[in-house]
């Protein structure tokens, strides 16, 4: 059983405290791949609020089968969606993040250099493919977990993922990047 | 864009303030619940209790079905005097007493477990009925149903009709060789329970005669009750039952009942007793004085019928000469 696990249960027995060891883990990497859904980042903020707040209000049942950070991501990417979706109705204008704090948090989460050029070129693509590479590359995810995180099949993830490095490769390559083996 | 981005320990606190204020709605929205729910309820309550007012007021009902009224509203009117309870009085509690105002008399109901109830009264009616006919009566089968209505409690005065008989029939013969046969198993899952003994079972039953309101009158013949006693005491009945020409057997015993059938042979020795089921549940002894035996509890029943002479047959009468002088003894 993973930290966030234990941490989670412990919570559900009344220990508040294993919430904020929750927040304190989980809760900088989860507002950033929100951001890569909601291009925003109040509005990932708000939504990783939202998603903990679903956590101490509805009390979700975690099984175990993927890790506690893929349930949870999972868990945050709905509750961005419903999010945006009632933005959308509001005719909120959603604009990209470049709010000084969430670069600062951006710095602060993905400190090596060639992996800042790397998110920069990321987060020039369509939301579809940062949320994949971003937990790919920053998350560690499996492909597997990363299904289970955006919702769709094993197979279309895997072929999401391919289309995604490519484009991101082309990116790189616009940005003047080099590979070592080139 | 101005953001204010919140450190961990803002967020923790934003998420347990929000958990909060969650709760305090969840806790109202199910107090409007319960509360919306307890008055659907009282209000359904109050429709049934209107509509159950309305139906026993209603303008085509006469006295009979009004509600019930307490045995002391009544006794001034000097219609139940006669009305006497015996001795096993104090041991029964009454549960409920109501009063139903028939035609020309009254009937008292009278809920209690268990009890006997004796009416003295003359008869001012003489019907008489057979196992096969039943002599014509001013009241029509229709009136008394729709007097006696869907209260299986109450014991209906049913004249006029034909007594049905149903069922593969049980003769005598058929029953005592069956008993013969048999007595020793019967016995053995009495015995079980109530310990060893001489135990005789009676080789001559009655069958009860079925009196009901929406079925009118019936013997099944099919069915014959057979006292099994013990040291002089009826502590079992043995069922008799014919199915596809196969006769069966079904022990009862251990119930309340069997003192009250005893209780009606010990103080009616000498006669013949009748033997009815109202609605088929509660079990009725009727004496020539239409002294009423109850088991389990109470029917209603007019002090001033004969329902002796009217409900009287040889397939439903029985009586303590037939059990002492028919039986076959078995010792465990």
């Amino acid at each position: 059983m993973d930290n966030g696990a234990s941490s989670y249960l412990r919570f559900l027995k009344g220990d508040d405290n294993a919430l904020a060891e929750i927040i304190n883990e989980y809760s900088d990497g989860l507002i950033i791949y929100l951001n890569t859904i909601t291009a925003n980042y109040a509005d990932a903020q708000d939504s990783a609020e939202d998603t903990f707040v679903k956590l101490v209000t509805k009390k979700p049942k975690y099984n175990g089968k993927a890790t506690f950070k893929t349930w949870l991501y999972t868990i945050g990417r709905h509750v961005a969606v419903d999010n945006m979706r009632k933005k959308y109705r509001h005719h909120e204008i959603i604009g990209e993040s470049t709010d000084t704090d969430y670069i600062n948090l951006e710095n602060e989460f993905i400190r090596d250099e060639d992996n800042k050029l790397l998110h920069k070129a990321i987060k020039s693509l369509s939301a579809e493919y940062r949320q994949v590479l971003y937990l790919t590359y920053f998350e560690g995810m499996t492909a597997g977990e990363v299904s289970a995180v955006i919702g769709k099949s094993s197979k279309a993830t895997q072929s999401l993922i391919f289309r995604a490095r490519q484009a991101l490769k082309k990116q790189l390559e616009r940005d003047g990047f080099e590979y070592e083996n080139s | 864009m101005a953001l204010n981005m919140k450190t961990h320990e803002e967020m923790f606190e934003s998420v347990l303030r929000r958990r909060d204020e969650y709760e305090i709605k969840k806790y109202k929205r199910n107090k409007a619940l319960i509360s919306a729910a307890a008055g659907v309820c009282s209000l359904a309550i109050v429709i049934c209790g209107v509509t159950l007012y309305s139906r026993n007021n209603a303008p085509g009902k006469s006295q009979e079905t009004a509600p019930a009224m307490n045995m002391a509203e009544i006794k001034p009117d000097g219609m139940y005097e006669t009305f006497v309870e015996d001795e096993t009085k104090e041991t029964n509690a009454i549960a409920e007493n109501y009063v139903i105002d028939e035609t020309t008399t009254q009937a008292v109901i009278i809920e209690e477990t268990t009890s006997v109830i004796t009416a003295t009264t003359k008869p001012i009616k003489t019907n008489t009925a057979n196992a096969e006919t039943a002599t014509a009566k001013p009241e029509s089968a229709d009136e008394m149903k729709a007097e006696a209505g869907d209260r299986d409690a109450a014991l209906p005065y049913i004249s006029g009709v034909n007594i049905a008989l149903k069922g593969e029939a049980i003769t005598d013969a058929e029953l005592k060789a069956y008993i013969k046969k048999n007595a020793e198993y019967m016995v053995a899952s009495v015995a079980f329970d109530l310990g060893k003994g001489e135990y005789r079972v009676c080789t001559k039953g009655y069958r009860p005669l079925t009196v009901s309101a929406k079925d009118g009158l019936f013997i099944n013949t099919g069915f014959v009750d057979c006292p099994i006693t013990k040291d002089g005491k009826i502590v079992a009945v043995v069922t008799v039952y014919k199915d596809n020409g196969v006769l069966y057997d079904s022990v009862a015993y251990g119930g309340n009942g069997f003192a009250t059938i005893q209780r009606a042979f010990d103080e009616n020795p000498d006669e013949d007793l009748v033997f009815i089921y109202v609605n088929e549940v509660p079990e009725v002894i009727i004496t020539k004085e239409n002294k009423m035996y109850f088991i389990p509890s109470a029917v209603g029943f007019n002090k001033n019928y004969d329902y002796y002479t009217l409900y009287k047959t040889e397939a439903n009468t029985f009586s303590k000469n037939d059990l002492d002088n028919n039986y076959i003894s078995v010792t465990v």
